[in-house]
């Protein structure tokens, strides 16, 4: 099953992206801040990355400055940010994420997507 | 419908029995054949109808390669899966253009069993009896008459990485190709592996090189008439010139696949108009069917075949199918579609819209587009330039 690492220094929101995630059947691993996040994608080499934009230390954007710039195939990134952050989703798009949900989100909407993402074989049978 | 029926092929009774034990809580779904020979796998297929035959490659007498290419030939819908130990360096060439899935021995029950099922699905309701019998007969995809220089030039001893690249790059056959043996560690190639640029790396020259002459062997210089070799090399520049564009429009994880699927697009059409004269029915160029089956249909589970990631096939399924992407992203099958239509109107010109300029600027309107401040039919019109439209 796919590997996903969520990124963000809520403790709430990352057990509730946990639960629902693990739920599904997938592989969860945490990190709690902007630096845990990137030795954990040079490490394990997750299957799609969860990342908050809005942390002390590394922030979203340099987390992903970091991991793109690590060369090799990209991992898709799908990027959370509050509301409160103006223009937050065009820097988002501008720097190379693949997916963004803008805060308040529901745990379904981030299934949803991660479903579409990962489990394409679904997808083939609609056709 | 009738019960899915499987026919496993092995010289050593050993392999069959661990095969039949591993594969129990399948027998009330599936019905299982098991053969020891080459021989007596064609005289099987000829009294009954089989979904899926699995082969070892060694075996004496009539090996796998050579009882996959008969079943190539007369039994073209029925799904080939090559289950084999190492292979030797000098029947790579024999291997890559016999099955259209790949197993390596010993495989686990998990896998033969996902192997198979996938196979199972169908891709096309209408014309799905069709669509595999025309597209499973496909061993290599046919190259333009320009393009055979270069991969002829591959060929030679001294061919470098970055040039096996280039050309890989913009023939559809050897992406497809590569695609399909991605998926198997025979080739050197890792799951991970998804652009064409790492197949290659992974795979190193000699190996792309024994599979590119597999290829090349398979197919005699093209006798097209003037009129398919012009649809076909429209239909090669499009594709091009999209996979080029999507280098900008696909956001960075989505980029390998959506360029894959943009090269990809037409590989229905290519592979139906190389038929022509062939014995398998009438292709028909103004309703883009071959026997009653879209181009479109053929192509598509030819992909699905040869296991090409699911999310190419699914954006070269939808490719003619107008896409509302969520404001959360793309993903690649938007990207692909948006990438045509900027294709098709720039080669148009600017007084004809194809009649998807509502579509169109909708999709352009995405924030993920409308981020990055790029001028994306100017953009189009350099791409086509890129791809000698």
């Amino acid at each position: 099953m796919a590997r996903i690492l969520v990124v963000d220094d809520d403790p709430a929101i990352r057990q509730l992206l946990a639960d629902v995630l693990e739920m599904e059947g997938y592989e969860v691993s945490l990190a709690v801040d902007g630096l845990a996040a990137v030795q954990a994608v040079t490490a394990a080499g997750p299957d799609f990355v969860i990342l908050d934009v809005m942390m002390p230390g590394l922030d979203g954007f340099q987390v992903l400055s970091a991991i793109r710039a690590q060369g090799g195939e990209p991992v898709p990134v799908l990027m959370l940010t509050a509301a409160a952050e103006p223009d937050s989703d065009a820097r988002a798009w501008a720097q190379g994420v693949d997916y963004y949900l803008a805060k308040p989100f529901t745990p379904d909407a981030v299934l949803d997507l991660i479903d579409q993402v990962l489990t394409h074989q679904v997808n083939i049978r609609d056709l | 419908m009738t019960r899915p029926r499987a026919l496993f092929v092995d010289d050593e009774p050993r392999v069959l029995d661990g095969l039949r034990r591993s594969l129990r809580s399948k027998r009330g779904e599936w019905d299982m054949a098991f053969a020891t020979g080459g021989v007596e796998a064609v005289e099987l297929l000829r009294t009954e109808q089989y979904d899926v035959v699995v082969s070892d490659m060694r075996m004496p007498g009539m090996d796998g390669a050579e009882l996959l290419a008969n079943v190539s030939e007369r039994h073209p819908e029925v799904a080939r899966v090559v289950l084999s130990g190492h292979i030797e360096a000098d029947s790579v060439f024999k291997v890559a253009v016999a099955g259209h899935r790949f197993l390596s021995k010993p495989s686990d029950a998990e896998s033969v069993i996902g192997v198979i099922e996938q196979l199972l699905v169908r891709t096309s309701s209408s014309h799905q009896r069709e669509a595999r019998r025309i597209a499973g007969g496909v061993r290599s995809i046919p190259t333009l008459p320009e393009h055979t220089e270069g991969i002829i030039a591959l060929l030679a001893p001294d061919a470098s990485l970055s040039y096996a690249v280039q050309i890989a790059m913009r023939d559809v056959g050897l992406t497809a190709k590569l695609l399909q043996l991605s998926n198997s560690r025979f080739f050197g190639s890792r799951p991970r592996n998804s652009s064409v640029e790492s197949i290659v790396s992974a795979m190193g020259v000699p190996m792309l090189q024994a599979v590119v002459g597999a290829g090349h062997a398979l197919q005699p210089e093209p006798t097209w008439s003037p009129g398919i070799e012009r649809d076909l090399r429209n239909a090669w520049r499009h594709a091009v010139a999209t996979a080029a564009l999507l280098e900008s429009i696909a956001s960075p994880a989505n980029r390998p696949h959506a360029q894959a699927a943009g090269l990809l697009q037409d590989v229905g059409r290519l592979v139906c108009l190389a038929l022509e004269g062939d014995q398998i029915g009438a292709v028909d160029l103004a309703t883009t069917t071959v026997a009653g089956v879209p181009f479109r249909d053929v192509g598509v589970e030819l992909l699905h075949l040869w296991g090409v990631p699911p999310p190419i096939v699914v954006a070269v399924a939808q490719r003619d199918t107008p896409q509302r992407p969520q404001a959360s992203g793309l993903g690649v099958a938007a990207a692909v579609r948006a990438a045509h239509l900027l294709i098709e109107q720039a080669e148009a010109g600017s007084e004809d819209d194809g009649g998807h300029d509502d579509e169109l600027a909708l999709l352009l309107a995405h924030p993920q587009l409308k981020a990055q401040a790029v001028n994306w039919r100017q953009a189009a019109e350099d791409s086509c330039r890129r791809a000698g439209l």
